[in-house]
């Protein structure tokens, strides 16, 4: 386990670096200058400028200017926004939450949805269920997040009016502890709809063709000759042994889920890193969008290493290494 | 040769589109940079089969040139993919060791990370021409390629054939151009399929969020442009035809690259 903790952190590392020196070169090369873009038109002269230039060390080369963000990021400093003047580690903190909520909660409904649709398919097998599922599931997986989530609102929230359009609450508190905790969920039931969605479609149908596959292997067939119902075949034989795979493709949708993230968080209005992103984008306001990319790269690497983990635990090899 | 039923919509339905892009503008009575200022914010007649915007624009049009931007994106950049894709993926598979490593790694590590948010920080820091969204794209989806590629040719590196080419004296350029490569054509060919799919995506997703070419129609702008209760309540023409379309590219070619790999792996 500790093995499996340790690799993994090796690995990521590279990731979170190549990330952020990525956007540091791009940030470099791009066009326009940031001080000029925020500072005042008339406020300041040439030489004013190339003075706050070189104090900011905009001059130095670009190397230079990477290695020392590093060093100001591994102290906890992540500068101040171009946009709001305020500490970057502020403009963040509170965002990563936001986003590692709602993308864990997720990837925890496209787990219960995708295996239980998988399930449910796999078990009725070419049965008319099974060809429901097959369709819908292969329908989900080609409709853009954005275009789901203007598809639900439309029909949830304006047609309907069951359910909020979008932010993470209601402007009006309306009682006590429980009030509040329904209004999330409610404000919340749209959003993971559209996050999980795609997810969930693409397990089911993983879920499904594994498990028929592993059906078809000699220790079920042996298991059905001891006479044991399909049912207990199915869920007993076939199901522990297609859970490893599937747990595989669940770690790979990791990234699809944050990458969703960015779209629901912008369309639903939820102050997490993905609507940062996009509107730090817009800005061009290059410290939050560094930090915004390395919270990413972190958030990506937490959410492999718990699939690794679940991973080990689950199976009997990891765990008990012979 | 008979076609599978998956390929045959996807044909059918990637086709239809692609011949209304190419032809759409002389079926259209409305072009889609005349206004009509007699018809505001219209619903669909018969006049203007899909109704117009608040400007007065005809929204069939709208969507068609933006079909066309889908399209063209679309096809450069799985093209770029494809050729950058294969050729990782036969260096990696075929040369092996270091290289190997050193290409598979690099994948490893862009499939790693959220693609989205790197096309949003590159594309907003570079600048947002659609020659800057095709190179983005490039970069972040060439790894799937270049995976299947290079899985497929290390099995067709230990078929006999390839010892005897080299056994008659057979070079490596020779070797991997003649003999592996029209092995991973087809397995080529599924991948350009399915990446063209993932670039209408990503450039859609990019277009809705703000990023992506201003001076070009796409059907991801049309979408963002619907954000409002107003267009939802009581405007479907204006966000459904976009939506549809979007969503019937994607799926018509995810269609013809499954039924293509289907029918590779029976071949098989």
């Amino acid at each position: 386990m500790l093995y499996v903790l340790i690799r993994r952190g090796l690995q990521a590392l590279p990731v979170a670096l190549g990330i952020t020196f990525l956007t540091f070169l791009l940030a470099y090369v791009s066009p326009g200058d940031p001080l000029l873009a925020y500072a005042p038109i008339d406020a300041r002269s040439d030489a004013e400028l190339a003075r706050a230039r070189s104090e900011r060390g905009l001059d130095d080369p670009w190397l230079t200017q990477y290695a020392r963000w590093l060093r100001r990021v591994l102290t906890g400093d992540l500068g101040v926004s171009l946009v709001t003047q305020r500490p970057v580690v502020a403009e963040i903190s509170g965002a990563i939450r936001v986003t590692i909520g709602l993308s864990l909660a997720a990837l925890v409904l496209s787990t219960l949805l995708g295996i239980g649709l998988g399930m449910a398919a796999a078990l009725n097998r070419d049965r008319w269920l099974d060809h429901t599922i097959a369709v819908a599931t292969f329908t989900t997986i080609g409709v853009p997040g954005f275009f789901l989530a203007l598809l639900l609102v439309s029909v949830f929230s304006v047609q309907l009016g069951w359910l909020p359009t979008s932010g993470t609450r209601s402007a009006v508190p309306g009682g006590g502890g429980l009030w509040l905790a329904l209004d999330q969920a409610r404000h919340a039931i749209l959003p993971l709809l559209v996050l999980a969605s795609d997810s969930a479609a693409s397990l089911a149908r993983y879920t499904r063709d594994h498990v028929v596959e592993v059906m078809e292997e000699a220790y079920v067939r042996t298991a059905s000759a001891k006479g044991l119902g399909f049912a207990a075949r199915s869920w007993r034989h076939a199901f522990p042994n297609a859970l490893l795979p599937i747990v595989t493709v669940l770690g790979l949708r990791v990234p699809n889920v944050l990458a969703g993230s960015v779209i629901v968080e912008s369309v639903f209005n939820w102050p997490g890193i993905g609507r940062l992103v996009v509107s730090s984008a817009i800005d061009k306001d290059i410290p939050v969008l560094l930090a915004v990319t390395l919270a990413f790269a972190i958030v990506t690497m937490i959410a492999n290493l718990i699939t690794d983990l679940t991973y080990a635990a689950i199976d009997p090899r990891i765990k008990h290494p012979s | 040769m008979r076609l599978s039923r998956k390929l045959l919509v996807g044909l059918v339905v990637v086709g239809l589109l692609v011949a209304f892009a190419t032809v759409g503008d002389a079926l259209l009575p409305w072009d889609a940079s005349v206004r009509n200022p007699a018809a505001r914010d219209a619903a669909p007649s018969t006049e203007h089969w899909l109704g117009t915007d608040r400007l007065g624009f005809d929204v069939l049009a709208l969507v068609l040139r933006a079909l066309r931007t889908s399209i063209a994106v679309g096809l450069v950049t799985s093209a770029l993919v494809t050729l950058i894709g294969t050729a990782m993926g036969l260096l990696a598979g075929y040369v092996g060791g270091g290289v190997d490593t050193v290409v598979m790694r690099i994948a490893d590590l862009v499939l790693a990370f959220p693609g989205l948010v790197l096309a949003l920080a590159a594309v907003a820091l570079l600048g947002p021409d659609m020659r800057n969204v095709v190179i983005v794209m490039t970069l972040l989806l060439w790894p799937m390629t270049a995976r299947l590629i290079r899985s497929r040719v290390l099995s067709v590196r230990t078929w006999p054939f390839i010892d005897a080419a080299r056994a008659l004296g057979a070079g490596s350029w020779r070797i991997v151009l003649r003999h592996v490569f029209p092995q991973v054509a087809g397995t080529a060919v599924t991948a350009a399929t399915l990446t063209t799919a993932a670039a209408i995506l990503i450039e859609a997703n990019l277009s809705f969020l703000g990023l992506s070419d201003p001076t070009l129609p796409s059907l991801g702008k049309l979408l963002a442009g619907a954000q409002s209760q107003r267009i939802l309540a009581t405007r479907w023409w204006l966000w459904i035809p976009p939506g549809v379309t979007l969503v019937s590219l994607i799926l018509g070619l995810y269609l013809i690259g499954e039924g293509l790999r289907d029918r590779l792996q029976r071949r098989l």
